[in-house]
């Protein structure tokens, strides 16, 4: 069971965006685009943990949804002059009409199937994006408006402001996100990434429930390219490229799957890499490559999942002590052995 | 192959290996489709109807081999069961599991099963024996018209194997149970009715006492021993 309240999940996730906020406030300019940067990759690293954490659909072809999300908005504005108070809900019901679909179209397909029935999907939108001479191919399109706020007294072009403003949204995305996997809907998620056969038992159809969490993952995942779009003021083909896919899910993964704030922590963790390892080596993505692998060879649990190992440690030592104190000899028996479970699911979650 | 199984019947399905008995489970929830054949519940066809609609009719089963939800609790486990009952999974915003109602049905679960210690313990932490206890219990939980039992009490401990006869035997007397079991102990003092099958064919169906002397069940599936 997924609790979103958990105290390490909830420490990491203030901690994060006390950083964020904090670094909005006091970044450069520079700083602050990363900034952005990252509270992009961090909604949509979190929508795909939607998937592949939790019903453990390992989507390859995330980047379409993210693409469709910045596309929808910018040619909503830009072409159709449309304003960015009705091309936002748009583009992010684009981004779960697109979910929908690829949903409905994958909802047999397990394991490699479902990730070469993803990437396929990413690819097509690549392709078909590239050869549109409307969408602009290859070179993409610019121009892609920041929402006037200055009624509330936000000013946009502003990076900080901005930043300040993404940082908000990747922690509005992950409460809401994060209730929704607490949920009756949630427990069932986690139950058919678990064991689907047994799913079937209980007289559960798993097909509607992953449909449904593609289709919310397409949402929110569209919600991310409509801030790219915004953040960068263009958008490109390549966001529907297998290879930004790729990355989502190194984030992912490196974070920890299947424990939300750990995706964002690597989306985090990922775009600082590259930023701070590309200003004296152009091949930072050895490095980006040498940490994945560390990651999976110490467990494959990512970031949040040694953190959890270190809660559980400093625990048994904890209890270890405690029990040296009150029996003496039989301090030992609270030692347990390592017990393999995944991130974000803590042993002794009640219901 | 035929087969009726009435209303209430306590009926044990034994044979030697590779009898067909756990095929006649998969073949009678929906996990395989017959290539020849009709499967009927309640007298209404459901051959065609796969292994999610047959649990929605009543029929509930237990694996041979656990098929749990190792990394979450016992409790999340009974949740997911009961709320399956109950119709409860399509709830976006709050955690039914944690109503009254639903607590108590998970509560109520564990002390019959003898799972209440272990309640708040992730699956993959328990004891063999225990792990059988919350797949049969899982089983139970959405509260089947027909409850099929694929070697409960395979691995458990005589204490153990002795708790799941009581309350097996404890169940709705309007409950079927069908049961796969190879300890015929526990078969003669559960069953009130014998099905031998081998090789996919039904070779005994009668009572237990009748069991024991037919020289046909002697022969290919119990040797001269009993």
């Amino acid at each position: 069971m997924f609790r979103l309240f958990d105290p390490l999940r909830t420490t990491v996730a203030l901690a994060l965006l006390i950083a964020g906020l904090w670094w909005a406030r006091t970044g450069d300019y520079f700083g602050r685009e990363i900034l952005a940067e990252m509270a992009v990759f961090a909604i949509a690293a979190m929508s795909l943990d939607l998937l592949a954490g939790f019903p453990r659909l390992v989507s390859m072809g995330h980047g379409l949804f993210v693409g469709i999300g910045a596309y929808a908005y910018t040619v909503a504005t830009v072409l159709a002059g449309w304003p960015p108070a009705v091309a936002f809900p748009l583009a992010v019901a684009a981004g779960a009409g697109a979910g929908l679909l690829v949903g409905l179209a994958t909802v047999r397909a397990r394991d490699i199937f479902y990730i070469m029935a993803t990437l396929a999907f990413g690819q097509m939108g690549y392709v078909w994006v590239v050869r549109s001479g409307e969408l602009g191919g290859d070179d993409g399109l610019a121009g892609a408006p920041r929402p006037d706020l200055s009624a509330l007294g936000l000013d946009l072009s502003d990076s900080a402001t901005f930043a300040t403003l993404l940082v908000s949204v990747a922690a509005l995305v992950y409460l809401l996100l994060g209730r929704l996997l607490a949920s009756g809907f949630g427990r069932t998620l986690l139950a058919i990434g678990q064991n689907e056969r047994r799913v079937r038992a209980l007289g559960i159809a798993p097909g509607p429930y992953k449909v449904a969490a593609t289709t919310l993952s397409g949402a929110v995942a569209g919600l991310a390219g409509v801030l790219a779009a915004m953040h960068s003021m263009y958008v490109s083909p390549e966001l529907f490229h297998w290879t930004w896919s790729g990355e989502a899910l190194i984030m992912t993964i490196l974070g920890g799957i299947g424990s939300l704030v750990g995706p964002a922590l690597g989306a985090a963790a990922v775009v600082w890499l590259k930023y701070a390892v590309s200003a004296w080596t152009e091949h930072w993505g050895l490095f980006l490559g040498l940490f994945l692998i560390l990651a999976v060879w110490t467990g494959g649990q990512g970031l949040y999942g040694y953190l959890e190992r270190l809660r559980r440690w400093s625990a048994t030592v904890r209890d270890a002590r405690g029990r040296e104190h009150a029996g003496g000899d039989r301090a030992h028996q609270a030692v347990r052995g390592p017990h393999r479970h995944r991130p974000g699911v803590a042993p002794g979650d009640a219901g | 192959m035929s087969l009726r199984v009435t209303r209430g019947e306590r009926l044990a399905v034994i044979g030697p290996n590779g009898a067909g008995k756990t095929t006649l489970f998969n073949l009678l929830c929906g996990e395989l489709r017959p290539s020849g054949g009709i499967v009927r519940i309640g007298g209404e066809e459901a051959t065609r109807e796969d292994a999610v609609a047959r649990a929605r009719r009543g029929l509930s089963r237990s694996f041979q081999q656990n098929t749990l939800f190792d990394e979450t609790t016992v409790r999340d486990n009974l949740a997911l069961a009961v709320l399956a009952r109950l119709g409860r999974n399509w709830v976006f915003w709050r955690d039914p599991a944690r109503e009254p109602r639903v607590t108590a049905r998970i509560e109520a679960l564990a002390r019959d099963l003898g799972l209440a210690e272990v309640l708040d313990r992730p699956v993959g932490a328990l004891a063999y024996g225990t792990r059988r206890q919350l797949e049969i219990a899982l089983a139970l939980a959405r509260e089947p018209e027909v409850l099929m039992l694929d070697e409960p009490t395979a691995g458990m401990s005589p204490e153990e194997t002795r708790a799941i006869l009581e309350l097996v035997r404890g169940l709705p007397r309007e409950m079927t149970v069908v049961l796969i079991e190879h300890d015929l102990d526990l078969v003669f003092e559960f069953a009130e009715r014998v099905v031998v099958l081998d090789y996919g064919r039904v070779v005994f169906d009668g009572t237990p006492g009748a069991a024991r002397a037919s020289p046909v069940v002697r022969e290919i599936y119990m040797g001269s021993e009993v």
